[in-house]
């Protein structure tokens, strides 16, 4: 209803290309900080720090990795945003300090609409300094209603706005905050309880003079735009920001998710194609509820979907305050255990989930992607999306019915393996697959190289000096090819490295194709070979490493429950340097 | 104080402790092996514990995982399933995972999980352990003590009241047969005469009667329901049933499974305005194409914009709900006016009376012959029945009578958080069901964790979910000698190193 359309249309051979053509008019995606790649535990609403306290130390008992704590509305005092209900939270500093202890962090959600309560700091200022969404007379600000009771929304269109948000989130304005914090922007569209359709009234004014109708869906970003330069003000580190409402654009401003989703098997299922839209339109880092936000999922429910959640680019569970407590290890056994493997199966994959982001960052192409990405060329995955791929090399298949315990897969041209059992499926080909509630199908695909690590920890910040593990999976030609992005994992411009992994001709290689000096010292110290021969032919195979001229015979092992899988046992090569192992 | 003594000892067994486990925690691999295992780790060769594999003992705590089960590796993570063992000298060793060992967090408190870092890194903090576990366990002890003496007085309480009531118990089982035989003749007496009446008022065909029969004997059947002691099957069936939809029954489902539909909204088949919860800015969704607002009712919409129903007006008929539902509760009572025109009414109405009189003392004899049957088999809780306790939490005052029922009270209001359902003697938890219903929530309930203490004190309240309460009693009523032994062997076990 205002304005011109603007069209454009991009042309690129394939859906790569044209990614990021998208990408180069509306930004790369964030390069986000790799705790936040990491598993998220949320609740409308952790209570107190007694709560909080609880819940770390829940994790640790139950030896579930997590990263990230996050507090709802209810941890503010009255809904005034920058401030906490010291009753409550009576010292947020020392609170942090228990999470940062244990290389954890924490976030709190910021909304832009404002308690209109004189004794507000935020209100009062906003108020003097003329920093709210004007009504429509231009005289006097907006009012609204939202969680706090009446409330005026800030003006991110204004520059003054945005600057003064931006210094809100300094160490000494936002009391209470320490370097772990971060932030979660909801309720942005903006909502308004009272408004039409929920949200602001069209003729309300922005700076200007330009009218809410205009600028209704750049809202939100500009929320995300002014608190992700307040973060990038206190610290040299990347920012983290989850929003709700976002643009075109959005994503060089963190992370989206989908919204308030229901504990229902549907909605679950249906999170996957969401998501991969979110892919293709350029916002690779979104994620949906885990559990369902409205509603009580039963065990089985809540596992499928820590199952899939785990592969989502951003993996958060949550749920609403009215909903039964649902961290978990809360479900006995053998729930708890199956979702320890889901999430931990999403920190084995941490060093291929940060490629990917960086592939994302520097490229465009989306993290989830949907099956004709990679095989454009395959006219049955065309408009497939109840599978999908993970990156270029993992295959995921949902289980997204109750009681299910097969699934059928569709396994595009190639060689797949399980990455499990490495059972191997030639494609194309659609197989029915065994799916008991402990198995998550997810394939490796063949010709590819995929770094992980595979030893349990706490959290991804405590996992930096572990060593890798490599899985090379080949193709029918027996070749495989893949690479890993390393930095500190959190400085807005961390020094890095960049190294590609091939196997041709029985030589695994590792060569470095970009340096610009960051020190990593972490070896691997495992090389897992999928597709390589029979138990005989590995049985009767030898190898040395060889490395700055020196050669070293390496031990290996043949695996697996099949027997056909090649281990080479502590190689001990550099993650990072120019190596080679060869294979007779 | 008293303890200073022997904390001295304390000490001094620790160090000669250190001396002796020192020499075999010295080698990479016994590194994270429980003292119990350290044979299985000395072998030329080291068998996985599950069978599945046996390698050279060099590949022990090599920093790799050979076996599945991650017994090669005690002393490492490289197995993400192996298990770390710290002996913590001079306080209680500890079992923890793999994924602890050497990620830069002091887990165990001598510092051995942390073994690749500097020792600064991770101060030996077990003999401050100690001497706070062994504070605790000597205040624990000493709270026992206190708790067990002041158990034998409720007991002693207990058994009065127990005993007063077998008394009383005996008594009614003695005059229950003539009672009940009277209730039997007056019945007879009344359907004869009422036969009479009915004669008289058919010739004059008295629909008003009729209506006034009818009236009746509902009455009747409710005052037999929920009128009595409250205790039998029948009462609780009625007050659960009445509870659970907290309208005047008129309003609810004909059956019971399409009145437990009405919670979710769809197959209740009356007016939406008598469907619990009641309404606030959501109702109107289901018709008007608009969202049900899903949240909390304070959060709803100012009244009077944008054509919803406001949240003041949502929580005011909420409240005006509870309050009619507790109303209905106390007091539910009618007395009946009786027709008396003609004699045979008259003495009809006379015998009436009379049978109800008898009819309440059976019911009255026969809550004494069960009155015991309701005591816990724990004569000290006998002396708290239905005793009350209060707990103020921030702006709340909590109360719970036990075996009685449950309150959160502000200012005036009081929210039922439940009845009395169940006490278990086992995990010593008494559970409080079926409170006032939240809005957009379940029924709220409480549950009370009995712990031992020297006196009976309610603590902090907690809601770990909405309207799911969750509290403790610390009382003597739970103190008992085994496991007051068990603390006395332990702070005997510290005293001794």
């Amino acid at each position: 209803e205002s304005g011109t359309i603007d069209l454009f249309v991009m042309l690129g051979e394939d859906p790569k290309a044209v990614a990021k053509e998208y990408a180069l008019l509306t930004g790369f995606q964030a390069l986000p900080q790799e705790f936040s790649l990491g598993y998220h535990q949320c609740r409308w609403n952790y209570k107190d720090e007694a709560d909080v306290k609880q819940v770390d130390e829940g994790f640790d008992t139950h030896d579930i990795p997590y990263d990230t704590l996050w507090l709802d509305i209810e941890h503010t005092d009255g809904k005034k945003y920058f401030t906490w209900d010291r009753s409550l939270f009576p010292n947020p500093v020392q609170m942090q300090e228990g999470l940062k202890a244990k290389g954890r962090k924490m976030v709190t959600i910021i909304d832009p609409h404002i308690k209109r309560d004189n004794g507000y700091h935020v209100h009062k200022d906003a108020e003097a300094q003329g920093l709210y969404v004007k009504d429509g007379s231009g005289s006097k600000p907006y009012e609204g209603w939202c969680w706090p009771g009446s409330v005026s929304y800030l003006d991110f269109f204004n520059p003054n706005t945005l600057q003064y948000w931006a210094d809100k989130f300094s160490f000494d304005q936002y009391e209470g905050s320490t370097d772990i914090l971060y932030t979660w922007n909801d309720m942005n569209e903006p909502s308004v309880f009272n408004g039409p359709e929920v949200t602001m009234k069209k003729q309300a004014l922005h700076y200007g003079d330009v009218e809410h109708r205009d600028v209704h869906n750049l809202y939100g970003m500009q929320v995300a735009k002014g608190t992700w330069h307040g973060q990038a003000k206190r610290l040299s580190k990347r920012p983290f920001v989850l929003t709700r409402s976002f643009f075109a654009g959005s994503q060089r401003f963190g992370a989206m998710w989908t919204g308030d989703n229901k504990a229902e098997w549907g909605h679950l299922r249906d999170s996957v194609p969401m998501l991969l839209s979110m892919g293709i339109c350029g916002f690779p880092f979104a994620g949906a509820d885990v559990g369902g936000f409205f509603g009580d999922p039963n065990q089985e429910l809540l596992l499928r979907w820590y199952q899939v959640g785990a592969f989502y680019p951003f993996f958060r569970g949550h749920g609403h305050i009215d909903t039964k407590r649902r961290e978990p290890w809360l479900f006995g056994e053998p729930w708890t255990s199956l979702i320890r493997e889901a999430i931990r199966t999403r920190y084995r994959l941490l060093p291929y989930v940060y490629t990917l982001f960086y592939e994302a960052a520097t490229e465009g192409v989306p993290v989830m992607r949907p099956l004709y990405f990679e095989f454009p060329g395959d006219k049955t995955v065309a408009a497939k999306d109840d599978e999908f791929m993970f990156g270029d090399s993992v295959l995921v298949k949902p289980v997204v019915e109750e009681g299910a315990t097969t699934a059928s897969v569709y396994f595009p041209q190639g060689q797949w393996y399980d990455w499990q059992t490495f059972h191997k499926f030639e494609g194309p080909r659609t197989a029915t697959v065994k799916a008991p509630l402990e198995k998550i199908p997810i394939y490796f695909r063949g010709g590819r190289i995929v770094p992980t690590k595979e030893r349990a920890r706490r959290n991804s910040l405590v996992m930096k000096k572990d060593p890798y593990t490599l899985y090379v999976v080949l193709d029918a030609g027996k070749t495989a090819s893949g690479s890993i992005y390393l930095d500190d994992g959190e400085s807005m411009n961390s020094k890095l490295k960049r190294v590609e992994f091939s196997f041709a001709k029985m030589v695994l290689t590792a060569q470095t194709v970009q340096d610009t000096g960051f020190e990593v010292a972490n070896v691997i110290e495992r090389v897992v070979i999928v597709g390589l021969g029979s138990t005989e032919q590995l049985s009767a195979m030898s190898a040395v490493s060889v490395s700055g001229g020196q050669k070293t015979a390496m031990s290996l092992v043949v695996s697996g429950p099949n027997r056909d899988v090649l281990i080479v046992r502590k190689p001990d090569v550099p993650i990072a340097g120019e190596w080679e192992i060869k294979f007779n | 104080m008293v303890c200073f003594t022997t904390i001295q000892f304390l000490l001094l067994a620790v160090s000669h402790c250190a001396a002796v486990l020192g020499k075999e925690a010295g080698s990479v691999r016994a590194r994270g092996v429980a003292p119990n295992d350290l044979a299985l780790y000395s072998g030329s060769s080291f068998k996985c514990r599950d069978g599945s594999l046996e390698i050279e003992s060099s590949k022990v705590n090599d920093d790799y995982c050979d076996c599945e089960d991650g017994s090669d590796e005690p002393g490492t993570s490289a197995c993400s399933v192996g298990k770390f063992y710290c002996i913590n000298k001079g306080f209680e060793s500890k079992t923890l995972p793999s994924s602890r060992v050497n990620d830069g967090i002091c887990d165990c408190c001598d510092g051995s999980d942390e073994w690749k870092a500097p020792a600064a890194r991770c101060e030996d903090t077990c003999l401050s352990e100690a001497r706070e576990k062994y504070q605790d366990q000597i205040n624990k002890l000493d709270v026992f003590r206190r708790g067990i003496e002041a158990r034998r007085k409720l007991e002693e309480e207990g058994a009065k009241v127990i005993a007063q009531k077998e008394s009383e118990k005996t008594e009614a089982r003695s005059k229950m047969s003539e009672a009940e035989q009277s209730v039997a003749e007056l019945k007879v007496k009344v359907e004869q005469l009422q036969a009479v009446v009915d004669a008289q008022s058919s010739t004059a065909s008295n629909d008003d009667s009729e209506k006034a029969k009818a009236g009746e004997e509902e009455e009747e059947g409710a005052a037999q329901g929920g009128g009595g002691g409250g205790n039998d099957n029948t009462a609780q069936g009625g007050e659960e049933e009445q509870e659970s939809f907290p309208y005047p029954k008129e309003y609810a489902a004909p059956d019971a499974a399409a009145a437990e539909g009405d919670e979710e909204g769809e197959k209740f088949p009356y007016p939406k305005e008598y469907a619990a919860p009641p309404s606030g800015g959501g109702e109107s969704g289901e018709e008007g194409g608009e969202e049900q607002f899903p949240y909390p009712k304070e959060y709803a919409a100012p009244p009077a914009d944008a054509g919803r129903e406001g949240e003041g007006s949502a929580a005011a008929s909420e409240q005006a709900a509870e309050n009619e539902q507790e109303e209905r509760n106390s007091g539910e009572d009618a007395s009946q006016e009786e027709d008396t025109t003609t004699p045979e009414m008259k003495e009809l109405a006379e015998a009436k009376q009379k049978l109800r009189d008898a009819e309440s003392e059976v019911r009255s004899l026969k809550s004494k012959v069960e009155a015991t049957d309701k005591y816990p088999s724990n004569a000290a809780l006998v002396a708290l029945y239905e005793k009350c306790f209060e707990k103020t939490v921030r702006q709340y005052t909590y109360e719970v009578c036990l075996f009685k029922d449950s309150y959160q009270k502000e200012g005036s209001s009081r929210t039922r958080l439940g009845n009395y359902d169940s006490y278990d003697e086992e995990t010593k938890k008494m559970s409080f069901k079926n409170g006032q219903v939240c809005w957009n929530g379940p029924a709220r309930s409480l549950t009370v964790a009995l712990e031992c203490g020297a006196e009976t004190v309610l603590g902090n309240v907690d809601e770990p979910s909405k309207c799911v309460y969750e509290t403790t009693l610390k009382t003597p009523v739970v103190c008992n000698h085994d496991e007051a032994k068990k603390l006395e062997e332990i702070v005997k076990a510290i005293q001794q190193g």
